[in-house]
């Protein structure tokens, strides 16, 4: 009886310029001072903190109650995800821009790589980068988990949300990297997208909400699942307990974490749909196919 | 190996390429020079895929850039003027780097790494940073490079700009080696010395235009074939000019300050004779002396008093019959027209108007024959150029269309004047 071949898979091969990016920037003090400064930030937030919820600490009479320390998880949770969207634009914002900057893009786009590989491969490199920065936080957050009751799960479901948090800011300062040739305008381009972005899920639930009908709660968790704030809101109360953003609403699937994982694909989509567009701006044949087809409809037109 | 169709490019209302044809054989060695702004760069930007042709076509290695650009890039190295080095990367990962970029395994690119250094004359450095090299090593590497991946083809944008003369030494002795390998070589340059002493071919562009192309050899023969002697004057220029009209056999090709360069084909004691006609009419000759040709002076010929691209009653070079060159409304520089790129044992390079790429029943030297889709695709633009009008003919600039009009009979290989 033959025996089946099984053939081993491939080698994973990695993006090269992931590859290239993270040798690159772990030989510059950069991200060494990057993270001890994300690190004093966290720990200043959380020793501040800590002094809010326990200022009884100086009353000899007080009794601790562990369950308190819970209250720090979304307050250093919130704070990451707030550095996060500050940071992400600077490392991606000058993705494209600093490669033109140093003229070694031109050698990129003559090589075999495709556009759009460039784009994933750089907003790999800058998750990934951040991902170092958020892994460092986790003996912060471990506090909550192993003094306050929360779950290796909720840490776990967080990190995701971080990680696709980052992948969607990331996309938004890669895409606007590609519009402009300074990285210093890159970043600040990509603040407006976050307002364009914010205003594209607030505005219109303002106005579901000012004529408020017997169906606004489901319009409105539907209009407020490309709004990041909203699904970390939502995670966050999720965890903690008690009522949701969107408890209220008549569509079961589209509330709770159900609303949540939507919210994560909805805006895993977006990042795919700008990394596309990025992709798109920088290849410098775009178009021309289609200047191809043009004309062969206009000929087909003039012939007949 | 390369094929340039009827390129077209337009910054604005400005065109920067206008109507560029080309064929270049395998193994090569192919100088592209012109004055700045001639389109040099910008033709070798697209070619390499870095621009989008406003319209034509290009084909490398039998692959059409529009539809195969992966394997056209697989075929392609480019070495551009000006290029940047990422900090903080090694040599070694720096090859590396592009090596994993056309999926070569690692244990190859390590073994290739050390072949190319050691012929860039690198070797040993591989442990150094790449920012940390000079100029001249930095471009040798960036040859390297692009040597990678074993392209058919190497594209060379001005690689000695910014080189000391050693280093420019190092890289002319670096290509030739090359094409000696069998590598086809593009190379844009203004050291026409160096252009002159490694090309086996060569095109002057000016104006967007490719004003000639051919075999070194029979580029050079085409300057031997003029007779052109240099007259310094002390006096008036344009009066001696006026004086020199009135001499029979003799014809002005161009006026420069105290200087007057004409064509004649005739002997030192009929020359001798001339010059004494001008003194008699009270032109101050102060020397005269025929003109070496070379291909400096030969470009300066071409590009200095090149026709204005679309002036009524002049043509581009290379139409059958004469060609005019210099003072509009005058018959200068008779160069005899003998096509220089159909020149007899010269099969390799076409003028724009020759033969066109596609034509039925004759396939174009060194074409694959897998090109269906590029004969099709030609035969469908040919005359679309003119119908559709897609051209952008409302961004040409005043007599434009009279150029277009020449170039669309240029391309179907019937030019009439």
């Amino acid at each position: 009886m033959a025996m089946p071949k099984f053939k081993l898979p491939g080698k994973i091969r990695i993006n090269p310029i992931v590859k290239k990016d993270l040798k690159v920037i772990s030989r510059s003090m950069k991200i060494a001072w990057g993270v001890f400064i994300y690190e004093m930030v966290l720990a200043l937030v959380f020793f501040f903190a800590m002094y809010i919820i326990f200022d009884a600490f100086s009353s000899y009479g007080y009794t601790s109650d562990y369950q308190d320390f819970i209250a720090l998880f979304p307050i250093i949770a919130g704070v990451e995800f707030c550095i996060i969207a500050l940071i992400m634009p600077v490392i991606t914002a000058s993705a494209i821009s600093g490669e033109k900057e140093k003229q070694t893009f031109d050698l990129l786009m003559t090589t075999v790589m495709t556009p759009r590989a460039i784009v994933r491969g750089k907003v790999e490199s800058a998750v990934i980068r951040m991902m170092v920065f958020i892994v460092g936080s986790i003996p912060l957050m471990a506090l909550s988990f192993t003094i306050g009751g929360l779950s290796w799960w909720n840490l776990f479901v967080t990190m995701i949300a971080f990680l696709i948090f980052a992948i969607l800011t990331g996309s938004m300062g890669i895409f606007a990297s590609t519009l402009t040739k300074k990285s210093i305008t890159g970043i600040i381009l990509t603040y407006v997208f976050y307002f364009i972005f914010g205003t594209m899920s607030v505005f219109p639930t303002l106005i579901v909400v000012l004529t408020s009908t017997f169906a606004s709660g489901s319009v409105i968790s539907v209009l407020m699942l490309i709004n990041p704030v909203a699904a970390v809101i939502e995670m966050f109360m999720l965890m903690l307990g008690g009522d949701t953003l969107f408890s209220g609403n008549p569509l079961g699937f589209w509330s709770g974490w159900g609303w949540v994982v939507l919210s994560g694909v909805a805006m895993l989509l977006i990042s795919w749909g700008l990394q596309r567009l990025a992709a798109w701006r920088i290849d410098p044949l775009h178009g021309y196919i289609i200047q191809e087809k043009r004309k062969k409809k206009v000929k087909g037109v003039a012939l007949n | 190996m390369l094929y340039l169709e009827r390129l077209i490019k337009n910054y604005g209302s400005f065109r920067a390429v206008d109507g560029l044809s080309l064929h270049v054989p395998k193994g090569d060695l192919f100088g592209f020079v012109g004055p700045n702004g001639a389109g040099k760069t910008t033709s070798i930007r697209m070619l390499c895929g870095l621009l989008k042709p406003d319209f034509g076509n290009i084909y490398i290695a039998g692959y059409e850039l529009r539809r195969q650009s992966e394997s056209v890039r697989r075929c392609i190295g480019y070495v551009p003027d000006f290029f940047g080095v990422y900090d903080n990367l090694k040599v070694r990962e720096y090859m590396e780097f592009y090596g994993s970029i056309y999926g070569i395994e690692d244990m190859d690119i390590k073994k290739m790494t050390g072949d190319l250094l050691e012929l860039v004359s690198l070797s040993g450095r591989e442990e150094d940073y790449v920012d940390g090299l000079s100029r001249g090593m930095k471009q040798r590497l960036c040859v390297a490079r692009a040597l990678l991946h074993n392209p058919e083809l190497l594209v060379l944008d001005e690689p000695s700009s910014g080189l000391d003369p050693g280093a420019r030494v190092e890289m002319k002795e670096l290509l030739m080696n090359l094409n000696s390998m069998g590598k086809t070589i593009i190379i844009s340059s203004h050291i026409l010395s160096d252009i002159a002493e490694m090309c086996t071919s060569v095109g002057i562009m000016n104006r967007g235009r490719l004003v000639t192309a051919g075999k070194m050899d029979d580029i050079l023969e085409m300057g031997r074939n003029t007779h052109h002697v240099i007259i310094s004057v002390s006096s008036d220029t344009q009066k001696a000019a006026l004086c020199l009209k009135e001499l029979p056999g003799i014809e002005l090709v161009s006026l420069r300050e105290n200087e007057m360069i004409v064509n004649f084909d005739g002997t030192d004691q009929e020359l001798n004779r001339i010059i004494g006609s001008l003194m008699t009419a009270g032109v101050m000759v102060s020397g005269f002396r025929r003109e070496e040709t070379n291909l400096e002076t030969l470009f300066m010929q071409l590009t200095s008093g090149a026709p204005q691209p679309g002036m009524p009653g002049q043509q581009p070079m290379g139409i059958p019959g004469q060609q005019q060159m210099g003072i509009p409304g005058q018959q200068q520089m008779g160069i005899p027209m003998q096509q220089p790129m159909g020149m007899p044992g010269q099969q390799s390079m076409r003028m724009p108007m020759q033969q066109p790429m596609g034509m039925p029943g004759q396939q174009p030297m060194g074409m694959p024959a897998q090109q269906p889709v590029m004969q099709q695709e030609t035969e469908m633009q040919q005359p679309e150029a003119q119908q559709t009008g897609d051209i952008q003919p409302e961004q040409q600039p005043a007599g434009e269309e009279v150029t277009n009009t020449q170039q669309g009979d240029m391309g179907n290989g019937n030019a009439e004047v």
